[in-house]
């Protein structure tokens, strides 16, 4: 991997199960599954694809699962640069009408900074449902 | 060659010197060629020793300079508090032992304190220092000798001079100088300078001085090297001092013509002409090498020589020779086994060069002749004295040092005023430098230092760049987070390592470092290892890091520093790493553009101290847009602060940003449609920020989010870097050229140009404009610095800035690190960064940060005093013989009437503050006397009114009307015209306190009666002044500021002299062709009752306030029947005798009661005089009978009689008493020692009103406000004013409290300038005074009757 991310403590917060986001409402991992319907699973599954191809193993390497409420920066040290390369993934598999961009566009910079997994996979299912 | 001594480590260093109070303020000023020659100080320099000269190249006799320019050292503080020393010990210690024992205190602190240097029996102390008297010396000898000298040879100029009025010329002188403490001249000892460091750091190796001239410091260094070597010490403190710029030592300098007569020292140039003198003290903590590699201490440079030697007998003993200098710089090279001739021997040679000629050719003669030039050789030559002057024994040191921290930051040092250089350096390899440029080349980098003293005594010193040092082992432990480091030559090696002795293991090529390794991050660290097969398999993530190729041990391999602009949000967590360091928060970012730029800069700046801490220094530095101009500060390219450019006032265009998640080549076709639009920033290959008017931005973001780019609009608008800045550049240009670019002195790289800055100033000034108006290219700029060798760069702050570089580095070796970080603590973020550093094959000091387990002895490593305690001032100017204001004047022979005055013109009228300073203080006296006043009424003319001009148009002499005859004269009333007049001032203040009127100087009730009566006499020559009667004492006659006071007189026929003087008196004076016979004296009052009063008691315990003109009572004795009698000695000033009566009625109404003992006259019924006025210096007698018909008045008869025969008789004198118990009227007299608020429990200060009525108050408020303060009082509601009065008081009390609390310098309550208003007040010292930070609190209970206040301190703004 490159030697880029060395800024933060956050993965071990991560991983520790305590992202800065109470994300009570949405609180789905990929072992709680009952609540939630198929749509969203699979989307949500195809999202955590999609950003392991962004972080390699390093996952792996580091045992984070990731969840619903893991943290996009914080959870797997990822910049909002790499939002950039994560829209045009989620573009390429899910067809124009999933635009991160102008998804991200209404949230604050705090609310993109504290941005988890689950809510980028619930924002692409809503999408894929509205289709 | 090989050495043939041990060589030395100098592993801590502290200076102060003029312009540096400390090492880092030093590094900074050579770097970027700071001059610190000042004029001397006003505080410093005595105005005749230093009047201005016609001709400096002429000669001056021994008591005059020509030249006024030096090196001075800042006013100091030392923490007495924390070193042991008694803070009013501070005052009679010789300040350079206090220097000393700062600097080297701060010395002991930067080698990392104490507990790290060993066995404290083999820590030596080795002080250069000459033989100089200090100015504490200087008052002992007034004391000793001066004093006594002066009086003796005033009265043999003047015999007629009585003996009490030369005790109290001597009494005068004394003064200033401050009470004696007996005992204190140990503190005069000069070698207690290196005593008292061995004694408060209780260090027990030998402590001693050494005097070689300016050599001193050197041969200190020399003693130690030998110390260290032949194993007696394992540690020694070697410096240098000079403190003091006494005259004496200047006149030396200036008889001999070695001070620059044109002001200026210009080391090593043709046009050098002398020398300026420079003070300070400097300290290296040197040890043995291998000591210091074992214990893994930083290690400036190495010493590897030390050569000594005298000029044996040559022509002079002063002239400088080179054949002696040649013999010292010979034997250092032969002790450090190296040949000189060589042509990389050595890089920069700190000469001794003073400046002037003679020692200039000779240092030249000798470096030629040792260095030689052989084909290829090339160094630098420097003296610092062109910064800081010729700091005499501390000169070697000060010279030392800066080499010193030239071979460890690899910086080559200008040389000031060296535009033209010496034309003997031509055949020398040697060139001056006129900026600092990075030392380049192979090889450890050597420096050599000269310095030469007086009477031909020579020293050089060889030093060199430490080699890498093995690895250090055992590694100290790091609280609180403990860092594992492990290195080992194969994987499988450091996965063995891992799992069986997960304990520091530091050499091999594979690299593991986990912070706080708990049993989690070591899993982690297993899985990285067990990857490490893998083709290069790195890691760094999760407080792991991993590597088998450390980046920095790839040659050539860079580190630079990157230092943010304008940032989104920008919330690092930084305060603790401050803290740790012992500094203020840096200020955080306000969302305004002053407020963002303010917070990036001054974190930056403050991450920058805190690497450099642990031993982290960049190879180059750059910026992203404004961030420049801090990497630009750190490169030493500005002089002084941080440009504050952006800020405050500069105009910018209203244009707005917006980031785009795309290249810039995709930006561009963006923005092809938006021709208003522009880049502004390529930061990374995702990321671009382009520029343009509001709508445009606007119509831009909604087309490009709709096509799923990201575009977010940035939350500040400058405009900067794109060419709508164009019309606002003015004001920015403006503000560089006053911050002086200079060449950066580290590679400086820039992103305008995607390559590093110019060195030409004119380049850089078109750069400067560039950079404003073209886009920030800093994607190419990583690009370039990737190709200069640049693998590892720090961002100096929190947020994106990093993955920009990550982003463009993409796949490439390289290493990005935030030095802060928005999520977790400052200290925890670098302890990280240095971590992944060591595991990249730096070796930062990982526990530099650490918290101070063993806390070593306090040390002032700055400016900055301990919190909590504010450190005591150092006077160090030279005591002068003066008398105080007060006794100015005393000899004075008496002031004829008319000498002062000026013709009766057209005065201006009476400016307010004079008016209301008339009606101040007797407010109700004056009262009183209205009645009495407008019954005399019934003379002849109305009162003259003085500012009617028609009253004073009048000639003296003219009359008006027949019989009656009007007199008018002007006299002129001031100090300056009446210095006796200082010797009447109501209140006291510190004695160079700049407002008089504070000290309320007033004309004296009978001078003005002896004005009244000289006046008349003047008007009708031939006649005396017999008698005075209904005299009335309507207003205080001020003295300042200077005035006219009109007297106007006014006769009908030959009868008795209406006077008037002004609005301040009137009476009546009889004239007569003679004086009345002389009546009998009354019979002697019966036995004393009660103790003689004394004049000691009179004058020394301030019963009265008289200055020295008016002490003339020498003995006051009560008797019988309210009778008192005293003798008088006549002084010179007018009216002097009978105001002497005056203080006699005093003294008795003090020996009869505790309350209202202050007294003034308000009214005399009649004076009769018998005779002229007694000459000067007689005695007289007088005898009063003395009663207090009613608590608020005085009142005598009194008889005054010369030689046996009685002089004048006064009846019906009558004082108004003022409330004013003895306890209050100590607070009167000794301002300084005592405080009308009383102390209660919880450090609070309450003041109550104890006065009953206006007048006695006024008093206090005089006492306590100063003219500022009372003319706000002036305008507060008389309701209102006791509670503002109490309010006052009793925060200044709090303050000065306090003060004496912390061993502060007592304080006079005018000094404590209380403003603001209701709860809400603040103090400040006023007319120089200096206080800490200290926050008032008025207790909620307060009434109208009584108020408290308590202060404390408040931190951050010291």
């Amino acid at each position: 991997m490159a030697m880029t991310e060395t800024d933060t403590g956050a993965i071990d917060t991560a991983a520790i199960g305590t992202g800065p986001i109470d994300t009570g409402a949405i609180n789905a991992g990929t072992v709680d599954t009952g609540a939630v319907d198929t749509v969203t699973t699979s989307v949500f599954d195809a999202v955590v694809e999609l950003i392991g191809t962004l972080v390699g193993d390093d996952l792996e390497v580091l045992g984070v699962q990731v969840r619903h409420d893991t943290p996009f920066h914080e959870g797997l040290g990822l910049e909002s640069i790499d939002l950039v390369t994560l829209a045009g993934l989620l573009t390429r598999r899910f067809g124009p009408r999933v635009n991160l961009a102008e998804h991200l566009a209404e949230l604050d910079l705090d609310e993109v900074i504290g941005l988890t997994v689950g809510e980028i996979a619930d924002y692409v299912a809503l999408r894929v449902r509205e289709g | 060659m090989r050495p043939s001594r041990e060589p030395v480590a100098v592993v801590g260093m502290a200076v102060m010197l003029p312009g540096a109070p400390d090492l880092d303020t030093y590094w900074h000023n050579l770097r970027t060629g700071y001059d610190a020659i000042t004029v001397i100080p006003p505080e410093r320099r005595d105005p005749v020793f230093h009047a201005e000269v016609a001709d400096p190249h002429a000669p001056v006799p021994p008591d005059r300079t020509y030249c006024h320019r030096g090196g001075f050292l800042d006013p100091f503080t030392v923490d007495a508090a924390g070193l042991g020393i008694m803070p009013n010990s501070v005052d009679s210690i010789e300040p350079d032992q206090l220097l000393t024992l700062r600097v080297a205190a701060a010395a002991v602190a930067d080698a990392g304190g104490l507990p790290g240097l060993g066995d404290r029996a083999r820590i030596g102390v080795i002080l250069g220092r000459g033989g100089y008297g200090g100015p504490r010396m200087v008052r002992f000898d007034h004391r000793v000798r001066a004093i006594r000298q002066i009086v003796r040879v005033l009265a043999e100029l003047s015999p007629s001079l009585p003996a009490a009025e030369l005790a109290r010329v001597s009494r005068a002188l004394l003064d200033p100088l401050g009470p004696a403490q007996p005992g204190s001249e140990i503190n005069l000892v000069p070698n207690l300078a290196a005593s008292r460091v061995a004694n408060r750091l209780d260090l027990r190796g030998p402590a001693y001085t050494v005097d070689a001239a300016c050599a001193s410091s050197l041969l200190a260094v020399d003693q130690a090297v030998g110390e260290l070597a032949g194993h007696r010490c394992d540690t020694v403190l070697a410096g240098g001092v000079y403190q003091g710029h006494d005259e004496a030592f200047w006149a030396v300098f200036s008889q001999l013509r070695a001070l620059s007569p044109t002001e200026r020292i210009a080391p090593l140039s043709r046009d050098a002409d002398g020398l300026l003198i420079g003070e300070g003290a400097g300290f290296v903590v040197l040890r043995r090498l291998a000591d210091a590699h074992r214990d893994g201490d930083r290690v400036y440079a190495v010493i590897r020589g030390v050569g000594t030697a005298s000029d044996g007998r040559t022509q002079s003993l002063f002239n400088p020779d080179a054949s002696g200098q040649v013999g010292a710089l010979r034997r250092a090279w032969a002790a450090a086994g190296l040949d000189p001739t060589a042509a990389d021997s050595v890089g920069l040679v700190e000469a001794h060069s003073t400046g002037t000629p003679v020692g200039d050719a000779a240092e030249l003669t000798a470096l030629g002749e040792v260095f030689g030039a052989p084909p290829g050789a090339s160094a630098v030559i420097g003296s610092v004295k062109s910064m800081i002057g010729h700091t005499m024994p501390a000169a070697g040191i000060a010279s030392l040092i800066k080499a010193a921290l030239a071979v460890h930051h690899g910086v080559l040092l200008p040389t000031l005023h060296c535009a033209d250089p010496n034309p003997l350096l031509a055949a020398t390899r040697f060139r001056t430098l006129d900026a600092a440029k990075p030392w380049e080349g192979v090889g450890p980098r050597r420096a050599a230092v000269n310095a030469f003293g007086f009477g031909g005594i020579n020293a050089h010193v060889v030093i060199e760049q430490d080699r890498p040092a093995p690895p250090r082992s055992p590694v100290r432990v790091a609280e609180p987070e403990r860092v594992l480091r492990l290195a080992a030559d194969d994987p499988a090696e450091l996965s063995r390592l891992l799992v069986e002795q997960p304990t520091d293991r530091l050499i091999g090529r594979y690299r593991l470092g986990v912070v706080d390794p708990t049993e989690r991050r070591l899993s982690v660290a297993r899985r990285v290892l067990a990857r490490a097969g893998q083709p290069d398999w790195t890691w760094g993530s999760g407080g792991v890091w991993f590597t088998g190729v450390p980046l920095l041990r790839e040659p050539g391999a860079k580190t630079a520093f990157v230092f943010p602009g304008l940032e989104a949000d920008f919330a690092p967590r930084v305060d603790d790493v401050a803290a740790r360091l012992g500094e203020p928060p840096p200020p955080s970012d306000t969302g305004t553009v002053p407020g963002r730029a303010a917070a990036a800069a001054e974190v930056g700046l403050l991450l920058e101290r805190a690497l450099a801490r642990l031993g982290v220094r960049p190879d180059g530095l750059a910026g992203h847009s404004i961030g420049e101009w801090t990497a630009a500060l750190v490169a030493g390219m500005y002089s002084g602060d941080r440009p504050r450019i952006g800020l405050h006032d500069f105009p910018l265009p209203e244009v707005d940003y917006l980031a785009l998640g795309c290249s810039v080549d995709e930006a561009a076709r963006w923005i092809a449609e938006e021709p208003e639009v522009v880049v502004s920033h390529d930061n990374a290959p995702r990321q671009t920020v382009v520029c343009g008017p509001r709508a445009a931005i606007g119509r831009l973001t909604a087309r490009i989010r709709s096509a799923g780019v990201f575009a977010r609009p940035l939350p500040f608008s400058t405009g900067f870097h794109t060419p709508m800045m164009a019309p606002y550049l003015a004001p920015y240009l403006t503000a560089m050229a006053a911050n002086g670019a200079r060449p950066p002195t580290l590679p400086m790289w820039s992103a305008t140009t995607a390559a590093r800055y110019p060195d030409d100033p004119a380049e850089l000034g078109a750069l400067a404009v560039a950079h404003l108006l073209r886009p920030v290219r800093f994607r190419e700029l990583v690009e370039a610095m990737h190709a200069d060798g640049y693998r590892v760069f720090v961002h100096m702050g929190p947020g994106q800035l990093g993955s920009f570089v990550g982003d463009t580095l993409a796949g490439r070796p390289h290493l990005v690190l935030n030095a802060a970080s928005a999520s977790q603590p400052g200290l925890t973020q670098l302890r990280w960064l240095a971590t992944a550093l060591w595991v990249e094959g730096a070796d930062p000091d990982l526990t530099a940060l650490d918290p101070v387990v063993q806390a070593p002895p306090r040390s002032n490593q700055s400016t900055k005093d301990s919190p909590g305690r504010v450190g005591v001032p150092v006077k160090v100017s030279t005591p002068v013989l003066v008398v105080e204001e007060s006794a100015r004047g005393m000899l004075d022979r008496r002031v004829p009437l008319g000498a002062g005055a000026v013709p009766s013109g057209l005065p201006s009228g009476l400016p307010a503050e004079v008016a209301a300073e008339l009606s101040a203080l007797l407010a109700e006296a004056d009262a009183a006397v209205r009645v009495v006043a407008a019954a005399s009424v019934r003379r002849p003319a109305a009162p003259a009114v003085i500012d009617s001009p028609v009253g004073l148009t009048t000639p003296i002499g003219s009359t008006v009307d027949n019989p009656v005859a009007v007199r008018t004269s002007v006299l002129r009333v001031s100090l300056v015209d009446m210095p006796y007049l200082a010797g009447h001032r109501f209140f006291r203040q510190r004695a160079d306190w700049p407002d008089e009127l504070d000290r309320r100087p007033v004309v004296p009730a009978t001078t003005l009666v002896e004005w009244a009566q000289r006046a008349a006499e003047a008007a009708w020559p031939g006649e005396v002044a017999v008698a005075v009667r209904d005299i009335r004492f309507l207003r205080w006659a001020l003295a300042e500021p200077a005035r006219p006071l009109e007297i106007r007189l006014e006769r009908h026929a030959a009868g008795p002299v209406s006077v008037q003087l002004g609005e301040c008196a009137a009476m009546t004076v009889e004239l007569a062709a003679e004086y009345p016979p002389a009546p009998d004296p009354m019979s002697a009052p019966g036995p004393a009752v009660g103790p003689v009063v004394t004049p000691v008691q009179v004058y020394g315990d301030r019963w009265m306030f008289h200055g020295p003109q008016f002490q003339g009572l020498t003995r006051v004795t009560a008797h019988d029947g309210d009778l008192v009698s005293c003798s008088i000695d006549v002084l010179p000033a007018p009216g002097a005798v009978l105001d002497n009566v005056g203080q006699m009625l005093a003294c008795w109404l003090r020996t009869r009661t505790e309350d209202r003992v202050l007294a003034f006259p308000v009214r005399v019924d009649a004076i009769t005089f018998h005779g002229p006025p007694p000459p000067v210096g007689a005695r007289v007698d007088c005898v009063a009978a003395a009663r207090t018909p009613d608590p608020t008045a005085l009142e005598m008869d009194a008889e005054v009689t010369h030689a046996g025969r009685v002089w004048a008789r006064v009846t019906g004198w009558r004082d108004i008493r003022l409330d004013c118990d003895r306890a209050d009227q100590r607070v009167y007299a000794f301002p300084l020692d005592h405080s009308l608020s009383r102390r209660l429990p919880g450090e609070w200060w309450r003041a109550e009103d104890r006065w009953t009525t206006v007048a006695s108050r006024e008093v206090f408020v005089g006492v306590y406000l100063s003219a500022t303060e009372r003319a706000a009082y002036a305008v507060v509601p008389p309701r209102e004013q006791r509670a503002w009065l109490l309010g006052r008081i009793a925060v200044k009390d709090a303050v000065r409290g306090w003060l004496v609390e912390h061993g502060d310098e007592r304080a006079f309550p005018a000094e404590i300038l209380v403003t603001g208003d209701g709860d809400r007040l603040s103090v400040r010292g006023h007319h120089g005074r200096s206080l800490p930070g200290l926050r008032v609190t008025l207790a909620p209970d307060r009434g109208p009757t009584a108020v408290s206040a308590r202060v404390e301190r408040t931190y951050g703004h010291d």
